[in-house]
């Protein structure tokens, strides 16, 4: 048989909001997308950084690149990719 | 629902706590710690409304208990038991919550210094736990909220001494002469309460 202790622990455990699963479950949501997100993105970010300070010059860097960007801006041509490829 | 999440929900009901936190930090699935928060959010709730004894209080402490709780689940280390862990996290955010609000609280009886003049006997557990327990809700209501959360550990949970000692982060001996402090301080709010009246009336 349950003791006092017990028995009142029941009764409060009863008295749980039902709304708080909900606003936990968003958070954890947040969570998991917030820390997808960072997994696919910190590492090409660190990959740059390490670039840069290694002292590579980066294409899309380069005074060149960033004027030829500049007067191709047109809607009607595509994008030129101008960061390599991590891989 | 699918198919595939259908089945993770059920076969999730019969994984240890240990196997639910192994997989939900490899595959960062929710469902896997809500498994964790229905195991748990009804204790929780329970100690932080006796600990708080607000009922707007208690649900918002046990929200940002389960949130702690989902931040640091990467550093929980299998030393102590789950269980362990979280009333560690409830029993810390409540006491820090107590102390923002007031100052000057007293945790435990002995912070009070002795109990009275009188000589520490031992007190029978039937004390506490043949109390009735309207009675008892109050007599825990005047107690300090150390006190409280110790007898609701060795009483509740069933912890044992060395679990309390881990939460608490005291010595296995401080622990017992809490327990028996806090016995002894409950006596004496019963009786102040109601008188020689018979403790299972």
């Amino acid at each position: 048989m349950d003791n006092s202790l017990k028995k009142l622990q029941a009764a409060r455990e009863a008295m749980l909001p039902p709304e708080l699963e909900d606003r936990i479950s968003q958070h954890v949501g947040t969570m998991s997308l917030f820390s997808n997100v960072i997994e696919v993105f910190v590492p090409n970010a660190l990959q740059v950084v390490i670039r840069l300070v290694g002292g590579e010059e980066l294409p899309c860097l380069k005074k060149e690149t960033l004027r030829k960007a500049r007067a191709n801006m047109d809607w009607r041509t595509p994008p030129v990719p101008s960061l390599p490829s991590p891989i | 629902m699918t198919a595939v999440a259908t089945r993770k929900t059920s076969t999730s009901a019969a994984l240890s706590d240990s196997q639910l936190i192994a997989l939900y930090l490899q595959e960062q699935d929710a469902r896997y710690f809500s498994q964790l928060y229905r195991r748990y959010a009804g204790k929780v709730f329970a100690k932080c409304i006796s600990m708080l004894a607000d009922h707007g209080m208690a649900r918002d402490a046990t929200q940002d208990v389960f949130i702690k709780i989902l931040l640091n689940l990467s550093k929980f280390t299998e030393q102590s038991s789950f269980s362990t862990w979280v009333y560690s996290i409830t029993y810390n955010y409540c006491i820090d919550l107590i102390r923002k609000k007031k100052k000057n609280i007293l945790i435990f009886t002995e912070d009070m210094g002795r109990v009275g003049t009188e000589k520490e006997v031992e007190i029978p557990d039937s004390v506490i736990l043949e109390m009735e327990t309207n009675r008892l809700e109050k007599v825990m209501d005047k107690l300090p909220v150390g006190d409280k959360a110790i007898l609701d550990m060795k009483y509740t949970d069933d912890m044992s001494i060395k679990e309390i000692g881990e939460v608490l982060k005291k010595t296995e001996s401080a622990i017992k002469m809490q327990i028996m402090r806090a016995k002894i301080k409950a006596q004496y709010i019963y009786t102040d309460m109601f008188g020689t009246e018979p403790i299972g009336a």
